[in-house]
């Protein structure tokens, strides 16, 4: 079981504008303008990382924008967390046993 | 007289406190068509419809309101709903969202009950979340039809009633990890699954019935929790073994402090809101005076223990 705080604190590190929220008691971490590489082209949006068990999905990566076709992403579909509506690509088995930057990575993988 | 008499028993003033009440209602397919229906004639007043497909030929077995007309017209669902309440009433306020429930939860914050009539565990699971977390009583229907082999058929279904701080369909054990993998790996596909008019129309029924009980003072002491149990083959609908074990229940799953806009004052979102304010003048057909957004303030007080 990963510690949220230090886990949080890691995060922060590497994206200062980053908050810890929480959704059924899990926490979620909102990551405002992070800046990524999606399809060779550099990208800007909010992103939601949630780092537990979500909407079937071990650990899931939640997008501000649909980045349909992009990458080897596919099957975009919208959610609502924390109360505001998300993009999701269906990437599976991204483990929750490892560190949240890693597990950042490896969602991001979907649309690199 | 009014059209109300027959139905004066559920309170001095239940006519008015039902036109003022607004309803979301989220998947008007097989379900939710039978609840704007019977919520067109019970006189509630306000309505949020929400759905985005328009009808198909195999709507056509259950979709209240939808006529054979309607398929060459590719007409709307939210468009055959908005149609059927405005042949009953003649002021209802209807605010018609052709779209995901997602891009319509600006409106139903607003709402005084949300009803969930959908098909899959995902999509309930996060609209009772959302209104939880807007204090909002929820009501969740849903039938399905299970194939015992030697071709013998099962229809079962549900009515819960989701309350802030009261056991929830995740308590309920209708939504568990196991069926929303399954849900995420297609085996539990919606869309194509077997559906009926009349169980459509029993659980719409009994959620209705919910819905006068929680807004007029016919209860005095209107329900926290509910959990109903439909068996189509025997035309049953019964409270649910667990319902009486989880009455008392506080649920784990979300928890008080989560109440409200978790992002309501990050900036980033500031252009969303924006674009949530613009689409909703261009949806009200009808504008609603401010005062008919009012939530059932007992309700919220009794959660907040006040
Ligand atoms: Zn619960």
């Amino acid at each position: 079981m990963t510690d949220p705080t230090a886990e949080f604190a890691a995060i922060q590190a590497m994206h200062p504008s980053a908050s810890l929220h929480t959704e059924g008691g899990n926490p979620v971490v909102l990551l405002p303008n992070f800046k990524f590489r999606a399809g060779g082209r550099a990208v800007e949006m909010a992103l939601l990382l949630y780092p537990s068990a979500h909407s079937g999905y071990v650990t899931r990566l939640f997008f501000e924008r649909k980045l349909e076709g992009v990458g080897k992403s596919q099957n975009w579909k919208e959610h609502t967390v924390l109360s505001r509506k998300w993009w999701a690509p269906s990437w599976k088995d991204v483990v929750a046993a490892q560190p949240w930057t890693s597990m950042l990575g490896a969602h991001l993988r979907a649309v690199a | 007289m009014t059209r109300f008499d027959r139905q004066s028993f559920l309170g001095a003033d239940s006519e008015s406190r039902l036109y003022a009440a607004t309803l979301g209602l989220v998947g008007l397919g097989g379900g939710g068509s039978h609840i704007v229906q019977q919520t067109g004639h019970l006189g509630i007043g306000g309505y949020v419809v929400v759905d985005p497909d328009h009808i198909t030929e195999t709507n056509t077995n259950r979709l209240i309101g939808g006529a054979l007309a309607d398929l060459k017209a590719v007409t709307t669902k939210v468009a055959i709903a908005e149609r059927l309440i405005r042949g009953l009433q003649e002021h209802p306020r209807i605010i018609p969202v052709h779209d995901t429930w997602h891009n319509a939860t600006g409106e139903l914050k607003r709402c005084d009950i949300i009803v969930g009539a959908v098909d899959s565990f995902k999509e309930r699971e996060q609209l009772e979340r959302f209104a939880r977390r807007h204090l909002i009583p929820y009501i969740d229907i849903g039938m399905d039809v299970h194939d015992l082999g030697d071709k013998t058929y099962l229809i079962g279904g549900q009515v819960i009633l989701s309350m802030p701080g009261k056991a929830c369909i995740r308590c309920c054990g209708l939504i568990t990890e196991e069926r929303l993998t399954l849900e995420a790996n297609k085996y539990g596909a919606a869309g194509s699954r077997p559906q009926v008019v009349w169980s459509n129309g029993a659980l719409a029924s009994a959620a209705v019935g919910l819905i006068a009980q929680l807004l007029t003072p016919w209860f005095k002491e209107p329900p926290e929790f509910v959990y109903l149990d439909y068996d189509g083959n025997r035309g049953t609908l019964v409270p649910n073994d667990r319902m009486e074990l989880l009455r008392n229940k506080i649920c784990p799953h979300h928890p008080p402090e989560e109440t409200g806009d978790p992002l309501f004052d990050v900036r980033e979102f500031n252009r969303l809101t924006a674009d949530l304010a613009l689409r909703k003048g261009k949806l009200a057909s009808t504008p609603a005076p401010t005062s008919f957004w009012k939530k059932p303030l007992a309700v919220i007080a009794k959660f907040l223990g006040l």
